[in-house]
């Protein structure tokens, strides 16, 4: 049997063959078989940190354009990336580590290698000997190395291993309970548009039409605010706010267990000072909760994102508010954690406004 | 028990980062001798210039620690400054998390790994002896994790294996140590020291070796020194090693350190420990024997340097001119030591010993009879970091050194308190708050960036008993702020009153608070209009 050091070094070689020659007939793609390969997912993926590294530099070389847009990604600095860092900081568990840095051993610190690579053009497209790719469209070029076509790798299942899965604590919970639901959420959205549709759009065009590997998504301001429209009115003493989900395949937000969208209202009073404020936050609503094992667990209680209906927010400002204009405002929080059990207490990262406005004090 | 080397254990594991290359000695290194231990290269036989460059002047409570590649400068209220590259940064956010009132606690080391795997230890008084708690960071703040019981204390956290970071807890006034993991997977033998006899509560003697120094190592094996408590009236110096995975030690009393003939007692101190593997360990100590010759008492002074190969411990002539008083190691096998006279020395991969000269301190503080090294990093090849200190006309001064220079200038004195007091949270008004403060109003998102508050001025118009007040804006997390710095609560109260009851829809509060303004509004109190 080969190892499977030996394996990568026969992908590798194929890939950096392909780059400088002619390009091979379609004949080295093979059709989707019955022993189906693994789709991307968490580590372990089967070879070194280093390999791993060096077949993502044959990737690059080549495919200049796609790896420039996967550069700026979130994908690429899944591990480097602060926010995620801190959050490590917190609960140092090889169990984030299995996604944010999937090249390397998530039992260990993490090498530098894969640091680097992050979630990797290797991470999707190389499993095992494998060069996977979706389906052949009219427009695809012939591949200069095999590829293997799989349709399952342009649905949903291609993001599922690192997009939904449960807590990593099944033992203590007696039955399992999602950390991140995302597909699930997409089941229930009742939109036909895969996970690609929206975060992996088709761009430019002719030859080098490609899916974009920029992998927009909850740090892209304008998709963001693409994702629901907005609409307030005046309510006696507050704000009544209107949320109807319009480009979106999930829950919104979704992702991060913490992330939320916080809508607020301040009434300003004659030396613009905040005379009265209200605000809710719409996520999942966490809760520590004992465990059927006794043990204290965070538990969702509640979840008021919105996913495919329209939803009415009431904010109450009081009486003090009546005769007053109300500013108000929608945003998409990136939570970096709770500090208490009140939502106000939690450390942001990082907002999107999604919109806000004004409304006039009542005639 | 904290100058049990608390943290100068701590200081000799920061010295562990992660190096390839060793440092290059300042002075041509003499042939090694076959024990690969040579005579030193002369201090000030010929005065080459230093490898070390002064940064900048720090506090005189300054001392250097290191996580990772990462360096900290800590006061006793946390950290001041970072070290990154070759960048001196202040994170005002580093303080965050720890009691506001600072005196309540002394934070007495950082240790671990930036940024997953951050710990910082405080003491804190309790009873007599007072108890160790470690914070962990969790990215935005401090907080607390462990404590210690009172009177143990936490002496060092140092990286183990697979990313695990280990504890030594050990009681302040008796020979009780255990070692704690305080990150990473638990799933692991955690080395326990050889306990004595003793098993009754409060009993001097629990485990063997009281630890004056202790080193993890990264291929698991763990080396801690000190002197054996289960001896009697001696207390020879021992070292108790545990070999990777396991749970039992070996206790070894090094040769030489026990009384004999008519020497009567034998004293340690300065102990040091540089482990460069778990088969290439240098202990230091200064030996001082009480000898009795029929009543005439006499009392010597003497350096102790033993070494151990792996199988047995050998003791060795001191390597460097008056003893070796402290060790650091740099994880490519570079062994940094001072003397006696805080001379720095080093010794290469090779064995030979060279001397490190210091840099020219500024004039105003060379007084160099005085001169002192706090601490040392020695992070990597020709990337070693100190701090020195000095006193001159009875004034302290320390400075940051640094072999490389710095791309920016360290941010003044001046300028670091006022980033910090721009991350301080009000405080509730208490009495002995030294800076009342009326927090009128907040702002709302939209308010004009010159907005100048007209029901206000118009509110105080005629109240010359505000005339001392600065009326100032400040900003926190993306919000404007609006509100006065008072000379006193009793003051502020009238303020706050006269707003609430002028100025439809204000709720002032009084706080104690000292914010930096981003803007100051200048208000005559008998017009009510603005000074410009």
């Amino acid at each position: 049997m080969q190892s499977g050091r030996g394996v990568l070094a026969l992908a590798v070689a194929a890939v950096v063959a392909g780059c400088g020659g002619a390009h091979q007939p379609l004949s080295l793609e093979r059709p989707y078989a019955r022993t189906s390969p693994a789709l991307p997912g968490p580590s372990p993926r089967g070879r070194s940190a280093e390999d791993a590294a060096a077949l993502n530099r044959g990737c690059e070389g080549c495919h200049a354009e796609i790896a420039g847009e996967w550069r700026g990604s979130f994908h690429a600095r899944s591990h480097m990336d602060a926010a995620y860092q801190r959050a490590l900081a917190l609960e140092p568990l090889g169990f984030c580590r299995g996604c944010h840095a999937p090249e390397a051993d998530e039992r260990a610190a993490v090498p530098e290698a894969a640091a680097s690579v992050g979630v990797g053009c290797v991470t999707c497209h190389v499993v095992g000997k494998d060069v996977l790719a979706g389906a052949a469209t009219s427009r695809a070029e012939p591949a200069p190395h095999p590829l293997l076509r799989d349709p399952r790798f342009v649905g949903s299942a291609a993001c599922s291993g690192c997009h939904e899965f449960a807590f990593p604590d099944r033992g203590a919970r007696g039955k399992p309970e999602l950390m991140q639901a995302t597909l699930s959420e997409h089941a229930k959205s009742q939109t036909s548009a895969s996970c690609s549709s929206c975060h992996m759009p088709l761009t430019a065009g002719g030859t080098s039409a490609h899916r974009s590997h920029a992998f927009a998504g909850g740090h892209d301001a304008e998709l963001v605010r693409s994702a629901v429209s907005v609409a307030a009115e005046r309510t006696e003493h507050g704000a009544r706010i209107t949320l109807t989900p319009r480009n979106v395949g999930h829950a919104f937000p979704t992702g991060d267990l913490f992330r939320r969208i916080e809508v607020s209202a301040e009434a300003v009073g004659p030396e613009w000072q905040v005379a009265a404020s209200a605000s809710r936050y719409l996520a999942r609503h966490w809760q520590r909760q004992p465990s059927p094992f006794g043990v204290v667990l965070r538990s969702a209680t509640r979840d008021d994102r919105p996913l495919s209906a329209p939803l009415v927010i009431e904010l109450e400002l009081g009486p003090a508010a009546a005769n007053l204009p109300i500013d108000w405002r929608v945003a998409y929080q990136r939570v970096d954690h709770p500090r208490s059990e009140r939502e106000q207490d939690a450390s942001v990262d990082g907002e999107i406004e999604i919109t806000s406005g004004a409304l006039e004090k009542n005639p | 028990m904290k100058e049990l080397a608390i943290w100068g254990a701590l200081a000799a594991i920061a010295c562990g980062g992660p190096t390839t290359v060793p440092t290059k000695p300042a002075a041509p290194p003499p042939p090694a001798s076959p024990s690969g231990t040579t005579a030193p290269t002369a201090a000030g036989a010929s005065t080459p210039s230093s490898p070390f460059k002064v940064i900048g002047e720090v506090a005189v409570d300054n001392q250097l620690f290191a996580a990772s590649e990462r360096g900290f400068v800590l006061s006793q209220f946390g950290v001041e400054l970072e070290l990154v590259g070759d960048e001196i940064l202040q994170d005002p956010l580093l303080k965050r998390g720890l009691p506001a009132e600072p005196f309540m606690i002394s934070v007495e080391a950082i240790a671990g790994r930036w940024p997953d795997a951050l710990w910082l230890s405080t003491t804190e008084p309790s009873g007599r002896s007072g108890y160790s708690t470690a914070w962990g960071w969790d990215g935005k703040s401090w907080s607390r994790k462990q404590r210690t019981t009172e009177g143990h204390f936490i002496n060092g956290v140092q990286p183990w294996t697979s990313g695990r970071m280990l504890a030594l807890k050990q009681a302040g006034m008796a020979f009780e140590a255990s070692f704690l993991l305080l990150s990473g997977d638990p799933h692991v033998t955690l080395p326990e020291f050889s306990k004595t006899k003793q098993s009754e509560p409060f009993a001097m003697c629990m485990t063997n070796l009281r630890i004056d120094a202790w080193r993890a190592l990264p291929s698991g094996e763990v080396v801690a020194l000190g002197m054996r408590c289960d001896t009697g009236d001696d207390m020879p110096l021992a070292v108790e090693r545990w070999a990777a995975g396991a749970k039992n030690s070996t206790l070894t009393t090094l040769p030489e350190t026990l009384p004999s003939g008519d020497v009567k007692s034998v004293e340690w101190s300065s102990t040091t420990l540089g482990a460069l593997s778990a088969s290439d360990i240098f202990v230091a100590s200064l030996k001082e024997t009480t000898t009795n010759p029929g009543n005439d008492q006499r009392w010597l002074k003497s350096d102790y340097f033993a070494h151990f190969d792996g199988k047995s411990w050998q003791v060795l002539p001191a390597p460097i001119p008056e003893g070796v008083s402290q060790m650091w190691v740099e994880s490519d096998g570079v062994l940094f030591a001072s003397n006696r006279k805080d001379e720095l020395w080093s010794r290469s991969v090779t064995g030979e010993w060279a001397h490190v000269p210091w840099p020219e301190l500024p004039a105003d503080a060379a007084d160099v009879s005085k001169f002192k090294l706090e601490s040392l990093w020695p992070r990597g090849p020709g990337d070693v970091w100190a701090i020195v200190s000095t006193l001159s006309n009875e004034y302290g001064h320390r400075y940051l050194l640094h072999t490389r220079p710095a791309p920016h200038a360290m941010p003044t004195e001046e300028a670091r308190a006022e980033k910090q007091r721009e991350y301080q949270l009000p405080g509730p008004p208490v009495d002995s708050c030294a800076t009342p403060f009326v927090l009128l109003y907040t702002l709302g998102r939209k308010s004009p960036a010159d907005y100048d508050y007209p029901a206000t001025r118009e509110a105080l118009k005629g109240h010359g008993e505000f005339a001392e007040l600065q009326f100032i804006e400040f900003e926190r997390d993306g919000r404007k702020f609006f509100g006065a710095r008072v000379p006193d609560f009793k003051l502020g109260k009238r303020l706050a009153q006269l707003v609430q009851d002028k100025v439809p829809g204000s709720t002032p509060q009084l706080v104690c608070h000292d914010p930096p303004r981003t803007r100051q509004l200048d208000i005559d109190l008998k017009s009510g209009k603005l000074r410009h």
